[in-house]
């Protein structure tokens, strides 16, 4: 190895701990709200019409995480500059095995065991606690709040998941409407109400 | 004289106040830390004397890219020192260019700011 190719190893490990240790603003407090506001939409459309497909919950969370993720990538070139690809690599990584076990988890027990259906609420609102947790490294220190707020309402969820008499649409939008709307409350704070989306 | 964006060796983005031996040890200190380093940390990993560290973290506080703050650890005076939002920022611009400067130095070709590739 050259003095040329070690000195360009020493540049990339510095650049991926500065990343590493940056904040990511990459996601807008108000579309993450608005995911909160569809969450509270969904559940009171099924509410009313007494419908409990939670495959529909999986279509939401697609739509949700494409419109977060491409507003990420447009706000974290603009704000991180040269850093924003090494930011978003380094936040996709924690977030990404997350969301795929929450698919999966989704899919297998939708497909395979509806009758356990009702323990998916629970399920996801543990996984995206998790997803948070993982990747508190990179976002504000308070996220840990709706962390712990998705554990709560996972672990009851889950409690609660054998009551048929609680409707399953509720289990969803009710966490997952006040959860988001925190995670918002919690990005708008932190950014000190410089970069609001 | 030559337009500045056909220089390939202009290299703008090496920031003088980033540019200097005890700063960038200063900054590569502070990266790894998002909340910061003690004033002792930072000069123990920068080999620095009292004065000279003083010196520098005036300068890097002046520019915008750490943020300086004095309290008290227990009963003991603790200064702190940390990367502001703009100091991470322009600091990764800076490694960019250096990135680009070395990749020159190779002979590869570069698609970067300021720079049209290989030289002929």
């Amino acid at each position: 190895m050259t003095d040329i190719d070690s000195a360009l190893n020493d540049i990339n490990r510095i650049r991926d701990r500065l990343a590493a240790s940056t904040r990511f603003e990459g996601f807008a407090p108000k579309l993450v709200a608005l995911t909160g506001a569809f969450a509270f939409l969904l559940a009171g459309w099924q509410g009313r019409s007494g419908d409990a497909n939670l495959f529909v919950w999986i279509l939401l969370a697609l739509v949700c995480a494409l419109m977060l993720g491409v507003e990420a990538i447009v706000r974290a070139r603009a704000l991180h500059r040269a850093m924003a690809d090494r930011l978003i690599n380094s936040t996709l990584q924690r977030l990404a095995p997350v969301g795929l076990a929450g698919a999966i988890a989704g899919a297998v027990i939708l497909l395979k065991l509806p009758e356990h259906a009702r323990l998916l609420p629970g399920l996801w609102q543990l996984l995206m606690a998790v997803g948070i947790c993982a990747a508190l490294g990179n976002l504000p220190p308070a996220m840990r709040w709706p962390a712990a707020f998705y554990f709560m309402t996972g672990t009851i969820s889950l409690a609660i998941s054998g009551d048929a008499s609680i409707d399953v649409a509720w289990m969803m939008g009710l966490p997952f409407g006040i959860g988001q709307l925190l995670v918002a409350v919690t990005l708008y704070v932190s950014s000190g109400r410089k970069h609001h989306g | 004289m030559a337009d500045r964006k056909e220089a390939p060796f202009a290299f703008e983005g090496l920031d003088r106040v980033l540019h200097e031996k005890a700063r960038l040890g200063i900054l590569t200190s502070l990266a790894d830390y998002h909340e910061g380093l003690g004033f002792g940390e930072l000069r123990d990993l920068c080999g620095l004397t009292d004065g000279n560290l003083s010196r520098h973290i005036q300068i890097l506080e002046e520019a915008g890219l750490i943020d300086v703050t004095k309290g008290f650890e227990g009963r003991r005076p603790h200064t702190n020192c940390k990367l502001t939002a703009e100091g991470r920022r322009r600091f990764d611009d800076y490694l960019a260019v250096l990135e680009q400067v070395l990749l020159l130095a190779r002979g590869d070709a570069v698609k970067a700011p300021g720079t049209k590739g290989k030289p002929a």
